[in-house]
């Protein structure tokens, strides 16, 4: 269950009361299957899979939760050859060209009869809040889909003032200036993997992997004005990740390092392997978010 | 930007001066429009309008073209952007700083007291291209880190916090918030005053809870700033010179 992206967002402190009751809120808001005619549902399931009654796994002041959704399969290319056909044989039946509003209403009809028949393909995106250091992460690098978890969170529990990150320090200034002088925070190290833009507007992109980041062709990218966007990097040796300019986590691997304490554990359960899983890595997390707060200066929201 | 061509017309102005302006045309312009940017007169017409037309519109506001010209060179303004290695001036936050010239091998702008250290390549190929990259950078860094601050006081005073923040040149705007609570700043007002900046963000804050320019908007404004009077006449007055200044340091590219 360890993630592989990190989306985060911040909460203000002095909204922890709202938490006391995640289970029961959540729980009114399960999944449910999508209709013969809906496009889509979202709602919670339970981390540790199907069957079971909990929507929130609580260890300390983490919660792990999980948001499911089923999203009916319907390709435009049918939608279209539907729509196609049914023009074919009116016109044939007419003699003369189907117009664009009634073109627009075999769209309709032909959405109303293939809807119901479409497949739905079930999703699954798991998120956990750090409810003493106001914190939201969200196992997903897409934005879009990191916002329907706090949209389907504000709705489950009435309000939520989660917000995404509005960094103190320019990333791409500091992540530029790491490269070029080599010197990093307490923690951080190089990787092998980064991005290079150039500011002004349609401005070239360089994107490297397995490259040495200190090498001469990367310095002289640098020289030109170009700037790290995206930018592989390894924290305590424990865990390596590609941060991005908007501090989006991606590519997020925790090292045999940090793992090896796991492999130790006997545990005859899956639920006892997840819950030993979430503790390990939101406790690796943890360490790496507040060094990200300082580093960029995240603070958390006031309580207005 | 789709321009997809661009000429020189070669222009009489009625004091019998010839002055060059750069035509080009745009898609998406709707009517002829003559301008002065940092890289000087500029008319711009729609696709596929005959160059007769453009000549016949740039003779008829000769005129005025001279009259602009002229202002400008009484007050010192300068059109062309600015060469790496020569002397020039900054206007950083209201306060007007020499620019010191550094040999070196990666880009960066420091500010010092009294100074603004520009380090770059200066025998580069394209050292004006990097040096108005390096430029845009810089502001975009200096100002993430005053708004970011400067909102969070704010949102004390005024109650609301913006739920993002995103900084750009814009060409006619200071800033503005959009539905979702957005706030979008001019690059520009990093060379204002940093109470002009304080009203702008005022002023957009003030929009989280009332969403037009009515009185209850502006008795908003005046309860967090009351001297937000001053700083909009400073913007109204002298806000084409700041904007002008950055276009000239990070080149003409705005959206």
């Amino acid at each position: 269950m360890f993630f592989r992206n990190l989306t985060l967002f911040r909460f203000p402190d002095g909204i922890t009361t709202r938490f006391k009751k995640l289970d029961e809120q959540l729980a009114e808001h399960i999944l449910r299957p999508c209709g013969p005619l809906e496009l889509q549902t979202r709602g919670w399931v339970s981390p540790y899979g199907r069957g079971e009654e909990m929507f929130s796994v609580e260890h300390g002041n983490q919660a792990l939760l999980a948001l499911g959704g089923e999203d009916k399969l319907l390709p435009t290319a049918i939608i279209n050859q539907h729509i196609a056909e049914k023009v074919d044989e009116l016109e044939k039946q007419r003699g003369r060209p189907v117009g664009t509003r009634e073109r627009r209403k075999l769209k309709d009809d032909a959405l109303t009869e293939l809807l119901p028949r479409a497949l739905a393909r079930p999703s699954r995106l798991a998120g956990y809040l750090d409810i003493a250091n106001g914190w939201v992460v969200v196992d997903s690098s897409s934005r879009k889909a990191a916002e329907g978890f706090i949209s389907a969170l504000r709705i489950a529990l009435g309000s939520f003032p989660a917000v995404g990150l509005e960094p103190e320090e320019s990333p791409r200034a500091l992540m530029t200036e790491w490269m070029i002088d080599g010197k990093l925070p307490a923690g951080f190290a190089l990787g092998d993997e980064c991005e290079l833009k150039d500011p002004s507007d349609n401005g070239a992109i360089v994107r490297c992997r397995r490259q040495d980041l200190a090498a001469d062709e990367m310095r002289e990218h640098l020289s030109s004005g170009k700037q790290v966007t995206q930018l592989a990097l390894t924290f305590e040796e424990r865990m390596r990740f590609v941060l991005d300019e908007t501090l989006t986590v991606r590519k997020f691997k925790l090292l045999d390092i940090a793992v090896e304490q796991l492999d130790k554990g006997d545990r005859d359960s899956a639920r006892a392997e997840l819950d030993a899983r979430f503790v390990l890595m939101s406790g690796e997390v943890a360490r790496l978010l507040a060094a990200i707060e300082t580093t960029f200066g995240v603070h958390r929201p006031q309580s207005l | 930007m789709a321009q997809s061509l661009s000429d020189i017309v070669e222009l009489e102005t009625p004091n019998g001066r010839t002055v060059r302006v750069r035509a080009t045309t745009n898609p998406r312009a709707r009517r002829l429009s003559l301008t002065i940017g940092a890289g000087g007169p500029r008319v711009s017409a729609p696709e596929g309008t005959h160059p007769a037309t453009v000549r016949a519109f740039l003779r008829e506001h000769a005129g005025w073209l001279q009259k602009k010209l002229r202002e400008l060179e009484l007050t010192g303004r300068k059109l062309a952007p600015p060469v790496p290695g020569r002397a020039e001036t900054f206007t950083f936050r209201g306060v007007q700083l020499p620019v010191i010239w550094q040999h070196d091998r990666f880009p960066r702008i420091s500010v010092a007291p009294g100074r603004l250290d520009f380090a770059l390549d200066l025998e580069h190929d394209e050292a004006l291209r990097i040096s108005q990259r390096t430029m845009r950078a810089f502001l975009l860094r200096e100002m993430r880190r005053e708004v970011a601050r400067l909102s969070a006081y704010l949102a004390l005073k005024v109650g609301k916090q913006p739920s993002a923040l995103r900084f750009q040149p814009m060409r006619t705007l200071w800033g503005s918030l959009s539905v979702d609570g957005r706030m979008n700043l001019d690059l520009a007002l990093m060379l204002a005053p940093p109470e002009a900046l304080e009203y702008v963000v005022v002023h957009e804050m003030s929009h989280l809870w009332v969403r037009n320019h009515g009185p209850r908007f502006w008795a908003r404004v005046g309860a967090v700033d009351p001297d937000f009077e001053t700083q909009r006449d400073w913007l109204n007055r002298y806000g084409h010179a700041v904007k002008h200044e950055l276009s000239r340091w990070i080149g003409d590219d705005i959206d």
